[in-house]
């Protein structure tokens, strides 16, 4: 039934886009991108082999439109689509109106995505194969009918979407007086993300871990797991970094964790890339949920297992896989999180204008991202830049590689998370792997960027520009208001070192 | 001295002078001798102390934008115009977006009179909430937007008039 994939549509932006469009390169695959208004010039619509307009500018008016995602396929003459993560990579509803279309859906079946993508449906399945589950209660009623549900389990209680993910969605609440607004705020968001404003109550664990299983089902119904990622460092339920494997596990537990994991997997018939999530809390895990998608932190996984996470999915989705259920670990990886966001102002989102940008490079170093010189960051979509990944043979080493690799990252005229994440890797509790979920709302609520030597040489290295640069030949500048320096400052001279112009 | 700069984050100030043919940073009250510099088409060098340093830059009319561990730091010329509206600390009668999004929800009306941190209104940005609250107890006496406005940074949203004597 299943045939090899010869051109790939990948529903999706930024650079997950960019990273599945590469894979498919590399396999021959020819690759078709899809774009709103907001992404005409964007990496991912620039670097595929054919691009369609989607039209629209807000997801809901273009990377959301089932129909017109299709019909991209069908006139590019594309026979797969790839969804990526996000967007429509969990609606069961797509997966299905791709296969009715004739195309392939790379991605497990439309009836795996159902079950798994109702967290209440989802605690269900994991429950009858014997996964210990968070305690929790549905929120149906009246408020006092709420109220008492959340009685039941003892605040703090977590409300969460049923079709949540990525933390949207979801409210902590400590106390019975706020739980009214939460569930409002919770249900609002979850409609205007995912479209279904279910939501339900969980008992809410302190000072957790959040620790995942990333699993693959082959085409013939072998599943194999490729290890856990440690996810703990986190802010409002958005992952900030990740790594493989986590330095908090003991073996024993780890080995329960992926067997349970496999379990649940094989249970459902599922095929391809996904992920079992459960919360670590002391020596208990509990299932949390299952994504039946490739993940962001993928790429981890990859450094740590040296495999091609979108090539086994497109080998899978195409019936030209190679059915394994073993997959050897060698060393350490850990990904950072780039966002268009400001932590010395709130963790607002920035948005705005990248002038210029240099990616880090070097053995060991990954990056995945799709930001270009003069770029516009819409602020219509996910804040998500670029993910800095790198792999060392232990973890120690990994820690000084992501250190020097951040440093290395430039990013101008726009403000992103970089000097936040250079402060959190460096810092005892994740040198020490003593974070948690709720570490980073408790200790960098207030974080500001830390003066530095290297700020002074940076505010010279600027005023030196603004002095003695060329005048820019475009943009909205004015010749006449650069050309005073030698007015203010006279003739020079440092020893023999003259300023110089590079070519 | 030579000329002043500032920064637009924090308004740091700063000069860069000639001094008996060496070039000097002034920063508060620290001296920086700058030994030697290259400036290239992205990159600019700077050596301080024997060490050189090296920044991405790029220029947007009179402003430089450099990269330096992880910031994008921008600098302004100090003689040009600055809007002062927003500085810190005190009772500010525009409350602004601190980002551009779209505006959910108004939660205050005209005359309300408010409590530090009550909310005003909810915007959302790249699918987040933000709740925007009054930093000072204040008297609501104009809302600049409706419901599923898109605004952008700095935009005014609402008016708020001073209530003196409550609190502090």
């Amino acid at each position: 039934m299943a045939k090899p994939i010869k051109r790939l549509l990948v529903a999706n932006r930024s650079e997950i886009a960019c990273r599945i469009a590469r894979t498919a390169r590399e396999m021959g695959i020819e690759t078709v991108a899809v774009y709103s208004e907001a992404d005409a010039g964007a990496a991912h619509t620039v670097s595929a082999d054919q691009a369609v307009a989607l039209g629209g500018m807000s997801p809901a008016e273009s990377y959301l439109q089932i129909d017109t995602v299709i019909e991209a396929a069908k006139s590019s003459g594309a026979d797969a689509i790839h969804p990526g993560y996000g967007f429509l990579a969990e609606n069961a509803e797509f997966a299905r109106a791709v296969s009715d279309a004739g195309l392939t859906f790379v991605g497990p079946s439309p009836e795996a995505i159902r079950l798994m993508g109702d967290k209440i449906a989802a605690r269900d399945a994991a429950e009858v194969q014997g996964l210990p589950l968070i305690p929790s209660a549905e929120l149906r009623g009246s408020e006092a009918d709420m109220a008492k549900a959340a009685e039941s389990l003892g605040y703090p209680v977590l409300v969460k979407a049923a079709a949540g993910g990525g933390g949207r969605g979801m409210r902590v609440v400590d106390h019975a007086e706020a739980l009214a607004d939460a569930v409002a705020q919770a249900g609002r968001e979850a409609q205007s993300a995912f479209g279904d404003g279910r939501i339900y109550l969980e008992k809410y664990l302190t000072a957790p871990r959040h620790i995942e299983v990333q699993v693959f089902g082959f085409s013939d119904g072998t599943v194999a797991q490729l290890g856990e990622r440690d996810c703990s460092t986190q802010r409002r339920h958005q992952k900030i970094i990740e790594e493989s494997p986590s330095a908090a596990l003991d073996e024993a537990i780890r080995r329960a964790m992926t067997t349970a994991a496999v379990k649940l997997t094989s249970a459902i018939e599922y095929a391809g890339a996904g992920t079992v999530e459960f919360i670590v809390s002391g020596d208990e895990f509990y299932f949390l949920e299952m994504n039946t998608r490739l993940q962001v932190e993928h790429a981890v996984t990859e450094m740590v297992y040296g495999v091609d996470l979108v090539r086994l999915q497109l080998e899978t989705a195409g019936g030209v896989d190679t059915p394994r259920d073993t997959f050897t670990p060698h060393g350490h990886a850990i990904e950072c999180r780039v966002y268009a966001e400001d932590p010395s102002n709130g963790f607002l989102p920035t948005g705005g204008n990248v002038l210029r940008v240099d990616h880090p490079t070097g053995p060991g170093v990954r990056v995945d991202s799709a930001l270009l010189d003069g770029l516009e960051v819409p602020v219509l979509y996910d804040p998500m830049l670029a993910k800095v990944v790198v792999w060392a043979e232990d973890r120690d080493q990994a820690i000084e590689r992501m250190t020097a690799a951040l440093h290395d990252f430039s990013i101008v005229g726009l403000t992103t998370n970089l000097a936040f994440l250079i402060d959190v890797v460096g810092s005892g509790a994740f040198t020490s792997a003593a974070i948690t979920t709720t570490s980073i709302e408790r200790d960098y609520a207030d974080w500001k960027p830390s003066g530095s030597y290297a700020s002074d040489a940076a505010l010279a290295a600027a005023a030196l520009v603004a002095e003695f640069g060329r005048v820019p030949t475009t943009g909205p500048s004015s010749p006449a208001a650069q050309a005073t320096p030698w007015q203010t400052l006279g003739a020079w001279r440092i020893g023999d070192a003259h300023p110089k112009e590079r070519g | 001295m030579g000329r002043v700069y500032r920064t637009a984050s924090d308004d740091t100030q700063f000069a860069l002078a000639r001094e008996s043919g060496t070039l000097v940073l002034h920063r508060d009250s620290a001296e920086i001798t700058i030994d030697d510099f290259e400036i290239g088409e992205r990159y600019v060098t700077v050596t301080i102390d024997g060490h050189a340093h090296r920044f991405l830059y790029a220029r947007e009319s009179a402003h430089v934008h450099i990269s330096c561990a992880g910031e994008s730091l921008c600098l302004i010329p100090a003689d040009e115009d600055v809007d002062n509206a927003a500085s810190s600390g005190s009772f500010s009668p525009e409350v602004t977006a601190p980002m551009p999004g779209k505006v959910l929800e108004v939660l205050a009306k005209k005359g309300d009179r408010l409590e530090t941190g009550a909310p005003l209104l909810l915007l959302e940005a790249m699918k987040m909430e933000q709740t925007i609250r009054t930093a000072t107890p204040a008297e609501v006496l104009d809302i600049h937007v409706q419901v599923d406005a898109m605004v952008g940074p700095g935009e005014t949203l609402v008016t708020l008039g001073q209530i003196e004597g409550e609190q502090e």
